[in-house]
């Protein structure tokens, strides 16, 4: 009995030993270096492209711009912004953002989504109402790029005050469709947009596969 | 018998008894069968949970709630449902090794206490030298794993080509944090570690707030989700940012049978500290690149951003204070992130390379040309890291593990673990037992021949 009473005591204390082992951890505080920028001429050097969101994960576009070097290809596809155009940079869902007026930008970016649904959200954002049925592509403007068929949605607010005119092109990945779209969005100020548009469309039709 | 030796006779000799009841060979079965038992079960659970949640919980936990579905389904065929009750209650991985350790060492002892004991002192011992060390060995291979278990840190590391990364991500835990960017060098991290949101999430009905005197705010942690699937949903005013729109369900996590990644998010009310009123209540999550593949989740983000401002996304929602509608460059920012570690120097990646085999798209090699900038110690180091190739530095151990040489990324597993040299060190001395007690009988037979 008493070799019993041993090995419980022993085990017991073991146990008590073991569960007192974890430790409660603590609200802490402490400082950084803030996230560096990647060095474009290394980049450049590897033929790989700059600003892909994943490039720097976890970080968030500087905003003002000077710092950053505006991108020329995308994932597979070249293109060629106007030099007036402000790079500022990307964001957790776009790959590339420009400023061109302080009330006007152009995005890039890649998302799923029937077209439906994508131009019903966009009348959203312009305060009108959702079209009935669904929207026919072969309705809608075509610009032909050496990478595909860009459709474009242009659409404006009531009173004329904001325009979107959105290029939308299915995403490829060797060949095949993955599903996503590239959107190249131009929107902003109606008068502004209306300014950009001629530079837009040539932006749009000069795209081709990067080198 | 004289009266001190029948005194002696029933005097308990306490750590004699203490010795043979803990050195029991019977025990050390028990205790091994227990162990068999125990990988049994824990394998099955990986059917059920994730790896990691049954290495810490079945194989690192002092004890482990099994339920006894996860057996009987074997017979029964496997249900989709959550498992529940009845449990069988055992005895987790670091108990079963602890007493076998404790089993280890008083065989030992008991060992060498009776060869000591014996007339023939020194033959015994000398003939014995060799299961000594072995005993030895092997209890340092049993502390070795607890040093780990308890110890051992890992994370993933994430480096651009052309830049630099200074910290890993843990993978596996959370943290709320409120980041302030305001200074143009250096960011200031004020960070709530999962554990203690897990804590007051279970208590939220209490209505227990998290006040430090270095968050900005006090935080209610309304809930907590280890893994969460997230919906478009009409608008909540309760809300502010994407989780207005979007909603999270709590979700099993994935099981360690499954290569999905699991999301966790957290629901916080932050409450201003002066007048203690609520500012609002946020969604936030941790893994939102993940959510982009869910069309309808795309376009419900956007839709908030559009709301919102582009420089809005899900996890990271700056907080407009009380009245200030819009956003600012370098306002506070809140975010659910994996648990970071900082390193206190930098890793540069200066080159990715990823070949095939000619003519498939078999990987060949992976490969990651780095240097570490170490200000404090004046080092600069390169290294080439490739698949068992790993740069050692400054306790740290950084294996390739990732990489998109397509976008120029190379990911590196960090590992940090005080103990990783006593399974090594354990084999060298039961190798080194063994030679000794081959060397011993070799030489006993000899000498017996020669006789």
């Amino acid at each position: 009995m008493r070799l019993n009473k041993n090995v419980f005591l022993i085990a017991g204390f073991g146990l008590t030993a073991l569960v007192g082992c974890g430790e409660e951890a603590e609200i802490t505080s402490y400082t950084t270096d803030k996230p560096g920028h990647v060095d474009p001429q290394v980049r450049d050097q590897m033929g790989m492209p700059m600003n892909h969101p994943s490039v720097m994960p976890g970080t968030q576009p500087s905003g003002n711009g000077e710092d950053l070097v505006a991108p020329t290809q995308l994932d597979g596809i070249a293109f060629e912004v106007p030099e007036a155009w402000r790079y500022t940079g990307v964001g957790q869902f776009l790959l590339a953002s420009f400023q061109i007026t302080p009330a006007t930008k152009m995005t890039i970016s890649q998302a799923g989504g029937a077209l439906t649904a994508q131009v019903n959200r966009w009348r959203g954002q312009l305060g009108l109402g959702s079209v009935e049925g669904e929207v026919d592509p072969a309705s809608l403007e075509h610009i032909e790029t050496a990478v595909g068929e860009m459709l474009i949605v242009d659409l404006a607010s009531e009173d004329g005050t904001r325009r979107m005119r959105i290029g939308m092109m299915p995403h490829m990945s060797d060949g095949q469709p993955t599903g996503q779209t590239w959107f190249f969005k131009l929107d902003g100020d109606g008068s502004d947009v209306e300014e950009n548009v001629a530079a837009f469309d040539s932006m749009l039709a000069g795209l081709s596969p990067a080198q | 018998m004289n009266d001190i030796a029948m005194i002696e006779e029933k005097t308990p000799n306490i750590p004699k008894l203490i010795l043979a009841a803990t050195g029991s060979l019977k025990i050390a079965v028990v205790l091994l069968s227990l162990g068999l038992f125990l990988v049994f079960v824990g394998t099955l659970a990986q059917t059920r949970l994730g790896t990691w949640e049954v290495i810490d919980t079945y194989f690192r936990g002092v004890y482990v709630m099994v339920p006894v579905r996860l057996i009987t389904e074997l017979f029964q065929g496997k249900e989709n449902e959550a498992l529940r009750g009845p449990y069988l209650f055992f005895p987790g991985g670091f108990t079963i090794l602890g007493l076998l350790s404790l089993n280890l060492l008083s065989a030992m002892c008991q060992k060498i206490a009776r060869d000591c004991k014996s007339s023939a002192r020194a033959v015994l011992l000398r003939r014995h030298v060799g299961i000594y060390i072995l005993h030895v060995g092997l209890i340092v291979m049993f502390a070795g794993e607890f040093v780990t278990g308890l110890y051992a840190e890992e994370g993933t590391m994430t480096i651009p080509v052309g830049g630099w990364a200074d910290h890993v991500e843990d993978h596996r835990a959370t943290e709320l944090v409120f980041l302030d960017t305001s200074d143009p060098e250096q960011d200031r991290h004020i960070v709530i570690p999962e554990s203690l949101l897990m804590r007051h999430a279970a208590t939220n009905g209490d209505g227990e707030i998290i006040s430090h005197s270095d968050l900005p705010f006090d935080v209610r942690v309304e809930d907590y989700m280890t893994n969460a699937e997230f919906l478009v949903r009409e608008r909540v005013a309760a809300f502010r940012g994407a989780g207005s729109r979007i909603g999270a369900n709590r979700i099993p996590r994935w099981p360690g049978t499954e290569p999905r990644q699991n999301i966790p998010a957290i629901t916080v009310t932050l409450i201003d500290k002066e007048n203690g009123q609520p500012i609002g209540t946020w969604l936030c999550a941790a893994a939102p690149e993940q959510l982009k593949l869910n069309p309808e989740l795309s376009i419900a983000l956007e839709r908030v951003e559009s709301v919102l401002g582009p420089d809005m996304p899900f996890h990271i929602l700056s907080l407009p204070l009380a009245g200030q509608q819009e956003v600012k460059e370098g306002m506070p920012t809140m975010q659910l992130r994996l648990a970071r570690r900082y390193m206190g120097y930098r890793v540069y990646l200066d080159k990715v390379e990823h070949d095939v085999y000619d003519g498939t798209g078999l990987p060949r090699n992976f490969s990651s040309d780095v240097r570490v900038a170490d200000q404090t110690a004046g080092v600069e180091h390169k290294s080439h890291i490739w698949m068992n190739h790993p740069l050692r530095y400054d306790n740290e151990t950084f294996y390739q593990h990732q990489m998109d040489a397509g976008v120029g990324l190379t990911g590196l597993m960090v590992v940090n673990n005080p103990g990783a040299w006593l399974p090594y060190i354990s084999c060298g001395i039961v190798t080194l037992g063994m030679l000794v007690q081959f060397s011993v009988s070799l030489f006993g037979y000899g000498r017996r021949s020669m006789r």
